[in-house]
């Protein structure tokens, strides 16, 4: 954005500007798209030279610096930009810069120096996670809360009150019922007194917006980038001029991304990057790039890709293809479009399967054959993939980056440009949503190294909204032909899946090896195949294949129990063998709405009820290479450092917890320095793996400061009978605090690492992500509530059982489950990646057409933790992130079908889907 | 290049896209990358309020926001369906700025008109895509070739009370001109109309009203049906009644059968199938809108209880 600005002293230079309303007739005119505003900011004058078309939200950020006010949707969906604008929460990305003029606008910079008590209430009841949605929610909560005190005291609002006044923000982490709780506490006076303690550790900077995330960061000199993309999904690039952008005053750089001859497979695809000393102008030169293409029909959906005269999405070389999982595809047959089958059982099984399964089809036992079908999911965090690149000499790089791997990521980028790990840093300090989508080294972060390297100046290259929604990432869209049996004993008797996935271009879904994890049986034939089709290659989202593959499998299970007339619970513990699920469905059994649930034949009227179940597995994995180094000062001081990152899940907070645990002090008695690749190694926030890497490790290196200080009190200090206690030690004379001992000592530092569990690991994986032993279970129920007129449905209460093992900070375990509840309930009722079925553009470029749950989704929400049966597992517990997730859109499958007997087999079940099946 | 006129007459005469709060212009303007004059109302200090008139109806100016016309107190008694109407749309966050002129105004929400990739009937093009693709959220009482619904919810409130549109010139048009009055071809050329007002007549006595909603979220969520309603009552009986849909085709759909069925019946007593069936037959869904007519029909049952839910 082009302009000059003066905020506070610099008032004195409208006497030289005429004021903007001594008007010629017809009113006042501006310079060439260019307007002078005067406005007021957080209680100072400001005068700032705009862009017609400039926003509000882009004066705050870009002109003035107030980054608390955050670009997440840039049309209006969201709330993430609010700032008050003569007190009123606004939307600032949807309204003109200049409309600010002679008003006066509080952000959430301006707040303050005290904390609100909306701001201590969201930091008691974690009413956050990634805290990019934080500033926008706290603001409008502020606004809500000051005059709902003035109207009605103390009195509590509604959920329907808080939602209306909270209608139009977004958390993508969901964590909207501490938000609810926050907001119901705060007006009934509850946060009006002291800030109390708080479980986030990164928390204060998030809800104060001081927080600086990787959109953030402006470094001197820094460029701004844009991307020329595809229009077409199929077609080869003839020409590819570039003149006409780099002729452009003040483009920095233009770099091809592809080159004549070359193949566009999907809409979206990176052409070619300009650099410019701003966003509008890198998004006008890109405009002025010739490009022209040999356009071809795409290929979009499943029926497209396998039709017989479908064109080849890979014709020639499948080589390059991307893989959608975190792990390394399998080799595996192509046939046209299609791309397997990956086998995820033996040959030997596969005969027992289908000869179980046509035994239950002649009659000898009970047979569920149905085809499922999924949605695709677009991962669409808050923050949009960015990179900041700026190389401080010819052979060494400072990346800011918004991932969820930190030292991967470094490694990765290390290898690509040919330096030496040491010449890279990759810092990230806050993470604005993540969920899979942001773990390895994509386009975006090749753009911004490659325009940084050709400028030699700091080049940012952040995504758009709808070119998140488009390349971001996306869970694939699955369809399933399952076959389940159980003979005449209602045992498990044969298994046959046929997964067929489409993550667009890329290959290596696993969506089998769920339907292996659970209900371990030899009979079972388990079929992936890839279908190539020309969109965006999927990512890993949010425990990869296990949301599609629930949502058949445990409905089929279902199914089965009611056409035998057998209690779903009975019948999965007749077949499950995981121990914690086991345990759990004793918990289920004991739960009333469950024992008190009604059949659907037993319904009637336009509104129906009901409660399903279903069950899920997740596998244990943790990162053996990690490592936690701690400090400790003569003056008291300790803190922990490595390489990992907190992408709302709270890595910090686990690690001071696990720390302090050890050595019997208060959690934030101890510093953290996370975000930044330069410290010893650290785990990607992959496969639910985080805690279970730096727990552990944190624990080790606290465990070795109190050893030694034990030493120093035994030898150096000649006490006797020492002995650890909370704190510090005993010893005969008396008590000394762990303070005091670092007193008599030089700095100490010691690394912590991931040791062995007991009895070892898989031999699956390598340093940065092994297979542990022993997997993770789940259940979960949900309360439907369907309106058979008009094909809405609403999750009112949902009950999770959680077997991961011990659980270290509750309230934070407890965000994450209740994140991936509600992301489930969006996964099942709303998400719906659509693209142009002649084109293959897509149409969903923006959260107002690709529609994530809001406040007004939140059920009734009950979670219970069984901790046990991880005991060998260092720090005794796996992770539960993904688990939480994976069984929620199944449930309520199975709720919808207990409301109203009928079956619904895909997802999301929107309104037209649902009318469609109740009428059928 | 941008202008700050400070009376509407004086923005009617100078060239370029009037801007009013914007929230429409900007989205429009970032996707398409450029943006010609703007005609900006910010300084313009009239046709911000409501204010009674003399026939004992509301005038509504063109540049009241959103959030003032859904928390007016007036509007709330005098006419339910247009206060309910503007509480329903988008968030707090944008109904403090989007405006009544720029709501009737706005674009439609088609996906492909407001993709800059496809050119189609709206853009120059020749064609409308959503007829030949993916029609989700189209129309399903197709009257025009482009298949974009209208996507103003106050037009529907507006034009169950039969409003008047009153330009900068005093002029005064019936609503159900409004695209005809504000030619979307001429919009950036001098000499075309502003909107100063909107005039609703006095209600009549007893007179019930409602607006309602179906979206697939609660909240913030775009309609996939919405719906108007007004019965005028004599007697205890509906003399006359006004029943228009929302997000269902080209401009707000009155269903002229549907409001003949309603005449003579006492609220609460109405002939269900008589209705259903004129909503019906006035259907003419695309490929993948069929669902919006049954959602229409359980619109206007629900919207019936809830008119007589807000009694005046
Ligand atoms: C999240 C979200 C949800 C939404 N949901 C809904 C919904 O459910 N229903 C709905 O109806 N809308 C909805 N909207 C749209 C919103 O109501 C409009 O963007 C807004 O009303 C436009 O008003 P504005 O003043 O900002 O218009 P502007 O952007 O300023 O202008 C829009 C158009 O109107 C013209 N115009 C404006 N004022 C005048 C005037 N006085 N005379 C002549 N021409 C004029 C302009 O030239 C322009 O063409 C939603 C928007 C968002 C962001
Ligand atoms: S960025 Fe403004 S509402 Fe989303
Ligand atoms: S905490 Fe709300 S988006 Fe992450």
């Amino acid at each position: 954005m082009k302009g000059s600005l003066g905020v506070g002293a610099s008032t004195a230079l409208l006497g030289r500007v005429p004021a903007p309303s001594a008007a010629e007739p017809g009113g006042s005119v501006a310079g060439k798209d260019q307007v002078l505003v005067e406005t007021t900011v957080n209680g100072k004058p400001v005068v700032a030279n705009t862009h017609q078309d400039c926003s509000a939200l882009d004066l705050l950020r870009d002109h003035l610096g107030l980054t608390g006010c955050k670009k997440a949707c840039q049309q209006g969906s969201c709330g993430a930009c609010t700032a008050l604008v003569d007190g009123v929460p606004t939307h600032t990305c949807s309204m003109p810069a200049t409309s600010l003029q002679g008003r006066s606008v509080t952000t959430i910079e301006g707040l303050g120096p005290e904390l609100h008590p909306v701001q201590r209430a969201f930091l008691a009841n974690d009413a956050l996670q990634c805290g990019f949605c934080t500033p926008g929610f706290v603001l409008a909560g502020v606004a809500f809360h000051d005059r709902w005190r003035a109207q009605h005291g103390k009195a509590e609002p509604s959920k329907d009150q808080v939602a209306a006044a909270l209608a139009g923000h977004l958390c993508r982490c969901a964590a909207y019922d501490g938000i609810f709780r926050a907001m119901v506490q705060a007006c009934a006076g509850l946060h009006d007194g002291d800030l109390s303690i708080f479980p986030r550790r990164d928390g204060l900077e998030k809800v104060t917006g001081k927080a600086l995330y990787t959109v953030d960061i402006r470094l001197p000199g820094q460029l701004e980038a844009a991307v020329l993309r595809s229009p077409h999904a199929n077609a080869t690039l003839l020409d590819l001029d570039l003149s006409p952008a780099r002729a452009m005053p003040g483009v920095k750089a233009v770099i091809a991304l592809a080159q004549p001859g070359s193949r566009v497979r999907y809409a979206g695809q990176e052409i070619a990057a300009v650099a410019a000393t701003d966003h509008r102008l890198a998004r006008q030169a890109v405009q002025r790039i010739q490009a022209s293409y040999d356009v071809s029909k795409p290929v979009v959906g499943f029926d497209a890709a396998l039709a017989p005269d479908a064109p080849l999405v890979y014709d020639t070389s499948h080589r390059g293809a991307p893989v959608v999982n975190e792990v390394m595809a399998t080799p595996a047959r192509w046939d046209g479009n299609r791309r397997g089958p990956f086998a995820t059982s033996i040959f030997l099984s596969h005969r027992l399967a289908r000869e179980g399964v046509e035994s239950a089809r002649q009659g000898r036992g009970t047979l569920v054959h149905e085809r499922w079908e999924t949605g695709t999911q677009c991962h669409s965090t808050l923050e949009p993939h960015v990179a900041v690149a700026h190389w401080t000499a010819p052979d060494s790089l400072l990346l800011h980056l918004s991932t969820q791997a930190c030292s991967s990521m470094a490694m990765d980028i290390a290898r690509r440009w040919g330096l030496r790990e040491s010449q890279v840093q990759v810092q990230c300090s806050y993470v604005g949503g993540a969920f899979g989508a942001k773990a390895t080294l994509q386009p975006e972060t090749i753009v911004a190294v490659d325009l940084a390297r050709e400028t030699g100046a700091p080049v940012r290259f952040a995504l758009d909204r709808d070119e998140e929604l488009v390349v971001g990432g996306s869970r694939p869209a699955v369809r399933m032909d399952l076959a389940l049996a159980a003979d005449e004993s209602s045992a498990l008797s044969g298994m046959d899946l046929l997964a067929e996935s489409d993550s667009g271009v890329s290959i290596g879904n696993t969506v089998g090896l769920m339907f292996r994890l659970m209900y371990h049986n030899r009979r079972k034939r388990l079929r992936d195949y890839d279908v190539l089709t020309n969109a965006p290659p999927g990512r890993p989202f949010r425990g990869p294949g296990g949301p599609p593959a629930y949502w058949a499998l445990e409905q089929a299970v279902d199914e089965l129990a009611t056409r035998m007339h057998r209690d779903p619970v009975s019948l999965r513990r007749a077949w499950d063998r995981n121990p914690a699920r086991l345990r759990l469905y004793d918990w289920v059994d004991s739960l009333p709405a469950w024992k008190g649930r009604q059949s659907s034949a037993r319904q009637g009227g336009r509104f129906r009820r009901g409660i399903g179940l279903a069950a899920a597995g997740w596998f244990y994995f943790f990162a053996p290479g990690t490592q936690v180094r701690l400090d400790a000062e003569p003056d008291g001081s300790i803190r922990l450092t490595c390489a990992t990152q907190d992408m709302g899940n709270g890595t910090r907070s686990a690690m001071a917890q696990a720390a302090a645990a050890v050595l019997g002090i208060p959690p934030d008695r101890i510093e953290l320095s996370i975000g930044d690749s330069r410290a010893p190694f650290g785990p990607s926030s992959t496969g639910s793996q985080t805690t279970a890497s730096v727990l552990p490790a944190a624990q080790h290196a606290a465990e070795q400061l109190r050893d030694e200080l034990l030493d120093v009190a035994r030898h150096r200090l000649g006490l006797s009978q020492v002995q650890a206690v909370a704190g510090g030690l005993e010893h005969s004379g008396g008590r000394l605090a762990w303070k005091d001992l670092l007193s008599h000592c030089q700095p100490l530092s010691f690394v912590g690492r991931r040791q062995k569990d007991r009895g070892g690991a898989t031999l699956l994986g390598n340093r940065q992500s092994r297979l542990g032993r022993g997997q993770a279970g789940a259940v979960q129920l949900s309360e439907v509530e369907v309106d058979t007129h008009l094909g809405t449905v609403r999750v009112l209460r949902t009950w999770t059982g959680i077997g991961s093992g011990r659980i270290l900070v509750p309230q934070l375990a407890l965000s994450q489950v209740y994140g991936g509840i509600i992301q489930g309930i969006g996964y099942a009722l709303y998400e719906d990646r659509r693209l142009d079925p002649s084109t293959g553009l897509q149409l969903t470029t923006g959260l107002d057409n690709y529609i994530v749950p809001v406040l007004a989704d939140l059920p009734e929400m009950h979670v219970h933790f069984d901790e046990d049966g991880f005991e060998y597992v260092r720090g005794g517990s796996v992770g539960l992130s993904e688990l939480a997730t994976l069984a929620v859109a199944a449930s309520i499958g199975n709720a919808m079908h207990n409301a109203t007997g009928k079956r619904f087999r895909r997802i999301p079940l929107r309104p037209d889907r649902v009318l469609e099946v109740l009428q059928s | 290049m941008m202008v700050f006129p400070t009376t509407i007459q004086q923005a009617a005469a100078r060239p370029g896209i009037i801007r009013a709060g914007g929230t429409d212009l900007l989205d429009l303007a970032r996707r398409a990358g450029i943006s010609g004059p703007v005609v900006d109302l910010r300084d313009v200090s009239g046709q911000r309020n409501i204010q009674a008139t003399e026939d004992g109806g509301l005038r509504i100016g063109g540049l009241v926001t959103l959030a003032s016309l859904a928390d007016d107190p007036q509007v709330a008694a005098m006419y339910p369906a247009v206060s309910l109407a503007a509480a329903s749309i988008a968030g707090p966050g944008i109904r403090a700025v989007a405006t009544v002129g720029g709501n009737l105004l706005q674009e439609v929400r088609c996906w492909y008109s407001r993709n800059p990739h496809f050119d189609c009937l709206r853009s120059g093009g020749r064609a409308c895509w959503a007829r030949m693709g993916d029609n989700l959220y189209h129309v399903a009482f197709d009257r025009e070739i482009c298949a974009a619904p209208s996507p103003s919810t106050l037009a529907l409130a507006f034009v169950a009370h039969d409003a008047l549109l009153e330009t900068h010139d005093a002029a005064l048009h019936p609503i159900s001109g409004l695209h005809k009055v504000f030619d979307r071809q001429k919009r950036t050329q001098a000499g075309r109309p502003v909107l100063a007002a909107v005039i609703l007549p006095a209600p009549s006595e007893g007179q019930l009203s409602s607006y309602l909603r179906v979206s697939a979220r609660p909240l913030a969520d775009w309609p996939l049906v919405e719906l108007a309603l007004r019965m005028d009552l004599a007697g205890g009986l509906v003399r006359e009644a006004r029943l228009v849909l929302g997000a269902v085709s080209q401009s707000p759909l009155r269903i002229p059968a549907a409001e003949r069925a309603l005449v003579g019946w006492a609220p609460g007593s109405f002939p269900p199938q008589e209705i259903e069936r004129a909503i019906r037959d006035s259907a003419r869904p695309l490929p993948m809108t069929s669902y919006k007519v049954d959602l229409a029909a359980a619109a206007v049952r629900d919207g019936i209880m809830a008119a007589l839910e807000n009694p005046p």
